[in-house]
């Protein structure tokens, strides 16, 4: 009977299990799909970034410059100086493993390397290796690595796996946050021209055009315009939102997403007809076209440079005070790092006011600039615009705590406020999946590109799951969140986690909720689908 | 006792191994992390798996079978997983006839093989059977990912597609009987 007596691995006769190694030992494997592509020439050339080259990480050979572990050891020497917290979540971390389990990205995967402490450990055990004196002389034994050609080909690999999300530091008893970790690792990729066109084509397109996907002024107005054309089927009224007009009060700036992407553009056809029926003073600005930056992602110094164009144009419009769309990463940069960066504002800005309710945001004191959220929850709580609920009564919704404004910005609240008096029917994930602990969508920080279909779909795991569990128990057919990278990435999520479940942005709900003053009478939402309570209401009457 | 009677006495030890098998396809640290955490949201694999194996171990061994659509639900539960891991296809599939391997080394304590050699090539031949559904589901959820991949192109650019006169509606416009052809 021996050969009934075989081992699961002797059945399959391939080796099942993991390669039993250390975890310095194993070495990634690229291949299609589990590689975002590389950053283009042409593109690194026009910013004036290191090493313009083509290259593959399919390749043996990544044509590093020849000087590459010189330009790595001063990069990260310079860093250590200048980042007070990056020498500190170098030498700090005790190993306790409070943060190993929390990333989306391990949760869903299983590669340890993407545990938080092992994914900071790849540049640890450098710096441990190249500056501490004990890792000089004893190398592994006192958890350091000499830099190798295989050490950079991880770190690609690795810190192309972080969403920046910085649920893990939540758990760390010492604050230490990898987020910060992968910040300064891709920064001293960029110093060998090791990084993705994904992120840097639209650095590219936003340095020069202002917007990500290059938009020109005009054709970002012919948009805005098309979307005018819609609301006016929809409610018969025409908006014609002020463009780059000077004395406005506010300069209202959102991720471009908003502009060109299905379905951000409902989101923003609801800003259009809230500020309309508020009578809010503001213009939009084609200069200031991309709230969205993914200088954050890139280099301190790309994120300044691109964040400067919102207090520049505010400035030269000569507008109080700015009014921010719903979008992630770019409240990170302006709560995190905007008035450091680029502060103080321009002197002729106050600290916002509501014009309608004359509420002191007195949390934007510094910044001037207020989140749409909190501005439509402020309305909402004064009684200030009229909305009518049953217009979205076949929704059953829930709400995306976006890693940014959740993690990086505090904002819980007044999302839900909004949503819920915009909807009757709203349901909240699991308490462990929401708020503080929200799990990423998998596609922040610059990885929501599609050739990584599948390192998206198994981070997004955890975030899938929990919405299934809403969607099976509560009917939930909605998911909605306040980020523009969100509004795209949520959806291949919860196609592929839990489908049958649409993605909206909060403000589309506000859109189709807001009585106008002088609306036709509304027959469908702002997608042009018939609204479902007008036919059950027929058949009542009937 | 029937050979399935017989698998049925060790259901739970037999779930266990499988479900444990299935575990120590991850790297050694993560098999762990699946094997102890019980909360589905912060574990959703290892819960998920274990929930497949469950349903799989009745349908394998009771006398009636589970209907396809909850077949089908079990596998998807195990397999959606594996088809976006770090898997080839065999090994995202393969994790199914590890019960193979496992019945036959418990079975030798559970009674005489020979008495029932025929059965056991009957039951290998359903887990075969249950295989060949979970590589139909495997397929399904690759094509899939392709599927999303052009449906989030087209949604970042639907607004510039509208501006070029590309969408779907400017060119039904221009081919009326595009339907017919
Ligand atoms: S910041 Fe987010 S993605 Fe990065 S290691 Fe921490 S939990 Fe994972
Ligand atoms: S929780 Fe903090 S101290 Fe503990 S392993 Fe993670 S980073 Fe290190």
């Amino acid at each position: 009977m021996a050969k009934f007596n075989m081992t699961p691995d002797e059945l399959l006769n391939f080796q099942f299990g993991a390669p039993n190694v250390g975890w310095m030992e194993h070495k990634p494997v690229f291949k299609e799909g589990n590689f975002a592509y590389p950053a283009k020439p042409d593109v690194i050339r026009d910013l004036g970034f290191p090493n313009p080259r083509e290259w593959s990480p399919l390749d043996e050979d990544w044509k590093l410059p020849e000087n590459w572990m010189e330009i790595v050891r001063e990069g990260m020497k310079d860093r250590l100086e200048r980042y007070r917290s990056f020498k500190i979540f170098m030498d700090i971390c005790v190993r306790c493993g409070a943060c190993a389990d929390k990333c989306h990205f391990y949760i869903g995967g299983g590669d340890p390397k993407n545990m938080p402490v092992l994914r900071a450990e790849l540049l640890r055990s450098i710096y441990r290796g190249e500056f501490t004196a004990a890792g000089k002389i004893l190398g592994k034994w006192a958890g350091g690595r000499p830099l190798t050609m295989d050490v950079v080909k991880e770190w690609f690999f690795y810190f192309y796996q972080c969403t920046e999300c910085r649920r893990c530091s939540l758990f760390c008893p010492y604050g230490i946050d990898t987020a910060e970790v992968t910040m300064i690792a891709r920064e001293l990729l960029q110093l060998l021209g090791v990084n993705i066109n994904w992120m840097m084509e639209p650095v590219r397109n936003c340095n020069r055009m202002g917007n990500h996907l290059g938009i020109q002024p005009h054709a970002f107005k012919d948009i805005v315009e098309f979307l005018c054309d819609d609301i006016e089927t929809i409610t018969g009224i025409r908006i014609k939102p002020p463009m780059n007009e000077k004395g406005h009060e506010v300069l209202f700036i959102t991720p471009s997403g908003d502009v060109f992407a299905d379905p951000g553009i409902y989101t923003f056809m609801g800003y259009l007809m809230l500020f309309h029926e508020i009578g809010l003073d503001y213009t939009l600005s084609t200069y200031a076209s991309e709230g969205g930056n993914f200088g954050l992602f890139t280099s301190h110094e790309m994120m300044k440079k691109l964040n400067a164009k919102m207090y520049a144009e505010a400035e030269r419009l000569g507008s109080k005070w700015i009014l921010g769309g719903e979008c992630g990463h770019m409240w990170r940069v302006i709560n995190q790092y905007m008035s450091t960066h680029n502060g103080p504002c321009p002197p002729k800005m106050e600290t916002p006011v509501n014009p309608i309710t004359g509420t002191v945001f007195r949390n934007a004191t510094e910044t001037k600039m207020v989140h749409i959220a909190e501005f439509t929850a402020d309305l909402i709580r004064h009684n200030k615009i009229k909305l009518d609920k049953r217009r979205n009564a076949h929704l059953n919704v829930t709400f995306h705590d976006s890693c940014n404004p959740a993690r990086g910005m505090g904002m819980f609240e007044e999302p839900r406020e909004v949503i819920k008096a915009c909807c009757d029917n709203f349901f909240e994930m699991p308490a462990q999946t929401i708020r503080e602990q929200t799990f990423c969508c998998a596609g922040g920080s610059g990885l929501n590109t599609e050739e990584i279909m599948e390192i998206r779909m198994r981070g997004g795991l955890p975030r899938g799951n929990a919405l299934r569990h809403v969607q099976q128990k509560h009917n939930v057919n909605t998911m909605a969140c306040v980020c523009a990278i969100d509004r795209a990435t949520l959806i291949p999520l919860a196609d592929y986690w839990a489908p049958g479940v649409g993605i909206c942005g909060v403000h589309e709900l506000v859109g189709n909720a807001l009585i106008m003053k002088g609306e036709q009478e509304r027959t469908m939402d702002l997608r042009q689908n018939d609204l479902p309570y007008l036919d059950e209401s027929a058949e009542e009457d009937a | 006792m029937s050979f399935l009677a017989l698998l049925r006495s060790d259901r739970e030890g037999i779930a266990i191994a499988w479900r444990d098998a299935i575990y120590s396809t991850y790297p050694f640290d993560t098999a762990g992390f699946l094997r102890k955490g019980q909360d589905e949201f912060k574990n959703p694999v290892g819960v998920r798996t274990d929930a497949a194996v469950q349903a799989l171990v009745k349908h394998l061994l009771e006398e009636t079978v589970l209907d396809d659509v909850a077949l089908d639900a079990a596998l998807d539960e195990l397999v959606r997983i594996r088809a976006v891991q770090d898997f080839t296809p065999g090994k995202a599939i393969g994790a199914l006839f590890l019960i193979k391997g496992i019945v036959r080394q418990r079975l030798p304590k559970l009674g005489k093989l020979k008495d029932h050699a025929e059965a056991v090539l009957r039951f290998e031949s359903k887990v075969d059977s249950v295989a060949l559904r979970a590589f139909d589901i495997y397929v399904k959820c690759r094509t899939q990912l392709y599927e999303m991949r052009l449906k989030e192109i087209k949604n970042r650019h639907a607004m510039l597609f509208r501006h070029a006169g590309l969408t779907a509606d400017a060119a039904a416009e221009e081919t009326p009987d595009s339907d017919q052809q």
